[in-house]
């Protein structure tokens, strides 16, 4: 755990301390997003339409997966990282939980931005009323997170090619929502039954990311 | 050397890529206080040994053991007892020196207060020293410069170095012969994969080339580093030989128009004494020189059969 910990201070200095360039790209689709959720809003906390958020998350995720694994693994930072004293498990979860929580921060940040901007049109939303909706679509997207972060962790071991992390992760998740929808054309599927489904994905890619990153896959040569 | 006194032990390791087999039945036995010098051609699997002794990959089969654990078992006490500079630098690029030394101490057990007091007495000086650059911005030599300042944090007792001295500039190279040093005197074993023949020469107690899987130990190496080989070019001439050993108190050989002899000990005295003693028995003397650099001679021969 302290181990974690270390490794997501780490992670939080080296964002932290990034060009001022990668806050001002976060910033300007963070904004774009919140302004596509605005218009989306009553379908989102409706049940529907949730597809805006759970596609932002394969974004910010998948972004957070490059620059926390496939990065390091380029410049050669993870091989010493593998060398510092630190256990491999304590570095994989550190970075998923590092990929899933800032993700997380990102997303909330564009769906309260969402609401402040349908407030600012001059439409009328019940904040109190719709408190469970919007608490059940922060769950859904969290757990997309979840599943995106243990798979973008999965993929960079995986994947020699970096350039294909990000079109397989979304690959991924497409084919889950795709099934989902496909399904619920045939039962009535609840959104719960998504949540499963992508909470069962996600524990699937973490328990596959922890067995490649004890292997030697982790030192092979990224290839372009 | 029984394998309790070694601290670094190496058992007949295989290690195959595919079908090709890099490190093939390779063994080696290395005690406390060793800077062992690994030479080797390209693709020869010296980094691949170096990441098998560092935990990072397992061999086929064989054993290896540094400090008396398997480095592929017991990781987490390992690391905090060994050095490592490898193939790239391993710097967090947007973290300034101090604040991935700082990752790195936490990771290893080192307090900051140990670490700040090594990082101002051994690197607040140089290149590096400058705190406010992120490490991204550093040339590479800074970068190398880096790596070896993490290496040496809380002076472990093994240290793993590939191709340290690379990019290194002169002032960069001495800190690093001193730092090398000084671990060697406190009983630290210290192997070197390099290159850089003259850094091997200059630093290393024995030397191992590795090839066709396996290590051959250079022999004689620490006596043809102490000893100085020399040739005199007159005419070839047994009796010329002889006076050589007899004045300079060295091992002379015959070659084509070359008396070349080795001594243990600087003979720069002698040579003008073995001159007038050479021209007074009628010989030509044409040319007096050292050859400083026998090791790489050594190399030159064992890559060509002749050795």
């Amino acid at each position: 755990m302290k181990d974690s910990w270390l490794i997501i201070r780490k992670e939080w200095t080296g964002f932290a301390k990034s060009d001022r360039g990668v806050f001002l790209v976060y910033g300007v689709l963070v904004l774009a997003w919140s302004v596509l959720l605005s218009s989306n809003i009553e379908t989102l906390l409706a049940g529907a339409g949730y597809l805006w958020l759970i596609f932002f998350s394969v974004i910010v995720s998948g972004n957070f997966s490059n620059t926390t694994f496939s990065a390091e693994r380029i410049s050669g930072s993870l091989e010493i990282l593998l060398t510092s004293g630190v256990s491999r498990t304590a570095i994989l979860l550190g970075k998923i939980a590092f990929v899933i929580a800032m993700s997380i921060v990102l997303g909330f940040i564009c769906y309260v931005l969402a609401v402040g901007i349908y407030l600012f049109k001059g439409e009328k939303i019940d904040l109190i009323l719709n408190i469970i909706p919007a608490g059940r679509m922060m769950i859904l997207y969290s757990t997309a997170c979840f599943m995106n972060g243990a798979c973008g962790a999965w993929l960079a071991v995986r994947v020699n090619n970096p350039r294909l992390l990000h079109f397989v992760n979304l690959f991924v998740l497409v084919l889950i929502v795709a099934v989902h929808a496909f399904l619920s054309t045939f039962f009535s599927l609840s959104i719960w039954s998504l949540f499963v489904a992508l909470a069962f994905m996600g524990g699937l890619f973490m328990l596959l990311a922890v067995r490649d990153f004890k292997s030697d896959r982790v030192l092979q040569p990224v290839v372009y | 050397m029984s394998d309790s006194e070694c601290t670094v032990s190496v058992k007949n390791i295989y290690k195959k890529f595919g079908n090709r087999e890099v490190l093939q039945d390779l063994s080696l036995s290395l005690h406390a206080g060793t800077v062992f010098g690994l030479v080797g051609l390209n693709g020869t699997g010296k980094t691949t040994l170096i990441r098998i002794l560092l935990g990072l990959l397992e061999a086929d089969s064989g054993t290896s053991t540094v400090l008396g654990m398997n480095p592929a078992e017991q990781r987490r006490g390992y690391y905090r007892r060994v050095g490592v500079v490898l193939e790239h630098n391993g710097f967090f690029g947007n973290l300034t020196v101090r604040d991935n030394l700082s990752f790195f101490a936490g990771a290893r057990g080192v307090s900051k207060q140990e670490m700040e007091n090594y990082f101002n007495l051994y690197w607040s000086d140089t290149a590096i020293g400058n705190d406010t650059k992120r490490v991204k911005y550093y040339s590479r030599g800074q970068k190398m410069q880096c790596a070896l300042c993490r290496a040496f944090l809380g002076w472990p007792e093994v240290y793993f170095l590939d191709e340290p001295v690379a990019a290194l500039d002169m002032e960069a190279y001495n800190r690093f012969c001193a730092m090398i040093r000084k671990a060697q005197a406190e009983g630290a074993t210290i192997i070197i994969s390099s290159h850089q023949l003259d850094a091997i020469e200059d630093l290393c107690t024995s030397v191992g080339i590795l090839e066709n899987g396996s290590i051959s130990l250079l022999e004689g190496f620490s006596e043809k580093k102490n000893g100085a080989l020399w040739y005199v070019r007159t005419e070839r001439n047994e009796n010329y030989k002889k006076d050589v050993e007899r004045i300079t108190g060295g091992a002379a050989e015959l070659s084509d128009g070359y008396i070349q002899f080795t001594v243990s000990e600087p003979c720069e005295e002698k040579i003008s004494a073995l001159v007038a003693c050479l021209v007074s028995r009628g010989a030509s003397v044409f040319e007096v020189r050292p050859e400083s650099r026998s090791f790489r001679k050594s190399i030159r021969q064992f890559y060509t059969g002749k050795v």
